[in-house]
């Protein structure tokens, strides 16, 4: 049982409808504290629509969230001062220095120490433009990542939620990136929601995963559950699959899928001979078996069902 | 609330194109005395008043709060395109992520657009005003009570401002685009205008007969278009010399009825863009 002071954000049943699409379809989330909850789906899965609906930026149709034990929307509006949030691209005024964007934050936050400024540009490793006077609309996409978070970073936040923050990055930028929000994470314990479509950069720094597709949360599983299953994974095809993937499902619950080709899939399992005298003890015949080492990038395309359903 | 209004001075004054426009804004009223100068010069009026004994420096003043006047234009300009960059670059979402109300966030815009274009508009009419008299031009007021009349047109003009920054503000943050703003808020009211001041005397002279009912039909809306330029007295300083034909479209500004007619207006009209709107505005998705 989470205490309930522990938990920083929860949604219940969320829904986000645009005409007649669901962009949210009763998303159920939990984000507890110090955690670095790493948010996947393939875009337009629905992770930015989240995100923009947790900050205030768009409002939900049906359901409910809280949001630092916030459950109003006045008392969410007001808690958001402790939250800080960087929504599908930095928002920046493209016609300020860094040091003048960061002022913004400032005058926002009603913050009078000006010294913050130089400390933030230094952590996100953007001194050299301290005494810039070069605009953020000539930085690179990369610098604007930057800025973006150092001016997140102002308010000291209690959550700090970054959507796609390594977008169009290259892969140099995308370690450093990563290296800049594992050592924030640590150094100030602040509690991240981090939103991508590749799972393989969110799993070096993530402690938690929610699984979003077409607006449905497929899976919300810790990294450790995750390892765990990306570690093996069991095809298997019977004689009977119906009767298989109910039985399956209950021993194996959350680990059975079945693919396109009829085949069921079983991931996580230590003993994959325990599935084979299982199915055969309930009169099952197994007519294919065999192991697969998956990576994590198969069990997301897996999960989400693969190309099918593009 | 003040961080906001606050933050939006700062990026106003951070604004390149603000500062340029409100300098073009600012050369035009120099050139409007030294060009009304040169022209009472040549024919002989001896600079006494503005364009050969037609308008005074009190009416110019007036005059500028109209959606018809440049400075007028070139301000919507500024606040149309200041308002738009907020959406454009998406720094208004960073307002509402900071824990700021999208209500908060209306009216903040609002009253900075109100601030920074009327320190602009009012630069404009101290400097029209100043140059106006060191060119030895009339004020067009002696009187007390002529100062009066002139402080009650000046609150009244105010008044018709203040309900085109709502509506300037409503526009722009309701379609947070470029495109609408420009169109609903600068071309549309030029265009009114133009057909307004053009059909409106065409159909009195060509139709007489029937004038008075087919623009009394469109009494209201011509009233509300040309009430900044009637306020000013411009309106009346053209038309009356025309005679009777223009009956219609010409009223006491010092009439009771005009003074509750343009207020209660203005009051009602800044009622919707400013509580419709940001009742509108909270209820929707920022882009």
């Amino acid at each position: 049982m989470v205490n309930e002071n522990d938990i920083v954000v929860q949604t219940n049943d969320l829904t986000k409808k645009y005409g007649t699409t669901y962009a949210l379809d009763k998303v159920n989330i939990t984000v507890k504290r110090g955690e670095i909850y790493g948010f996947v789906g393939r875009n337009g899965a629905g992770k930015t629509t989240l995100i923009r609906v947790l900050t205030g930026i768009a409002n939900p149709t049906s359901g409910s969230f809280v949001l630092l034990g916030a459950k109003t929307k006045a008392e969410q509006i007001e808690r958001r001062k402790h939250i800080a949030a960087m929504v599908e691209t930095p928002a920046l005024y493209m016609n300020m220095t860094a040091h003048d964007n960061l002022r913004t934050t400032l005058i926002l936050k009603g913050i009078k120490d000006e010294e913050l400024i130089r400390a933030r540009l230094h952590e996100v490793g953007l001194e050299d433009v301290i005494n810039s006077k070069k605009k953020a609309k000539d930085f690179s996409l990369g610098m604007k990542q930057r800025l973006g978070i150092a001016m997140a970073l102002l308010g000291d936040p209690d959550l700090l939620i970054l959507d796609e923050p390594t977008n169009g990055l290259d892969p140099e930028g995308i370690r450093e990136m990563r290296e800049l929000l594992v050592g924030i994470n640590k150094k100030r314990n602040i509690t991240m929601i981090i939103s991508s479509h590749i799972l393989g950069e969110l799993s070096k720094l993530a402690t938690t995963f929610g699984f979003i597709d077409k607006g449905k949360i497929i899976n919300e599983i810790t990294s450790e559950e995750l390892f765990a299953k990306v570690s093996k994974e069991v095809i298997i095809k019977t004689d009977d699959n119906i009767k298989a993937l109910g039985l399956l499902n209950e021993v194996y619950p959350k680990s059975v899928s079945k693919d396109d080709n009829g085949s069921l899939r079983i991931s996580g399992v230590a003993n994959s001979s325990d599935i084979v005298k299982l199915l055969i003890k309930s009169d099952i015949n197994v007519l294919n078996f065999r192991e697969q080492e998956n990576g994590l990038e198969d069990y997301f395309i897996n999960l989400i069902g693969g190309n099918h359903n593009e | 609330m003040s961080r906001l209004l606050k933050l939006q001075l700062f990026r106003a004054f951070k604004d390149k194109g603000t500062i340029v426009f409100a300098i073009i804004t600012l050369a035009l009223g120099v050139f409007t005395i030294l060009f009304n100068f040169l022209l009472s010069q040549s024919i002989g009026v001896g600079g006494s008043t503005l364009i050969g004994d037609l308008f005074s420096i009190s009416s110019l003043v007036n005059s500028s709060f109209s959606l018809a006047s440049t400075p007028m234009v070139l301000l919507i300009i500024v606040g149309v395109v200041l308002l738009y960059k907020e959406s454009g670059w998406g720094t208004i979402r960073n307002q509402v992520v900071a824990g700021y109300s999208k209500f908060q966030v209306y009216f903040a815009n609002f009253l900075a657009m109100l601030i920074i274009l009327f320190t602009i508009l009012f630069t404009y009419q101290v400097l029209t005003v100043g140059l106006g008299f060191a060119f030895g031009f009339d004020f067009g007021i002696s009187t007390s009570s002529e100062w009066g009349g002139f402080f009650k047109r000046y609150g009244l003009n105010l008044l018709i401002f203040i309900t085109e920054v709502a509506f300037m503000t409503f526009i722009s943050l309701m379609f947070q685009n470029i495109i609408a703003p420009v169109f609903l808020v600068v071309i549309v009211p030029i265009f009114v205008a133009a057909i307004l001041q053009t059909v409106v005397p065409l159909v009195v002279i060509i139709n007489v007969d029937n004038a008075a009912s087919i623009v009394g039909g469109f009494e209201y809306v011509i009233w509300y278009q040309s009430t900044a330029l009637t306020i000013s007295g411009l309106s009346y300083e053209m038309f009356s010399s025309m005679g009777d034909l223009f009956e219609t479209v010409l009223y006491d500004t010092n009439s009771s009825s005009f003074i509750i007619k343009t207020i209660a207006t203005n009051v009602a009209l800044c009622g919707v863009f400013l509580g419709l709107g940001s009742y509108l505005f909270s209820r929707k998705d920022l882009k």
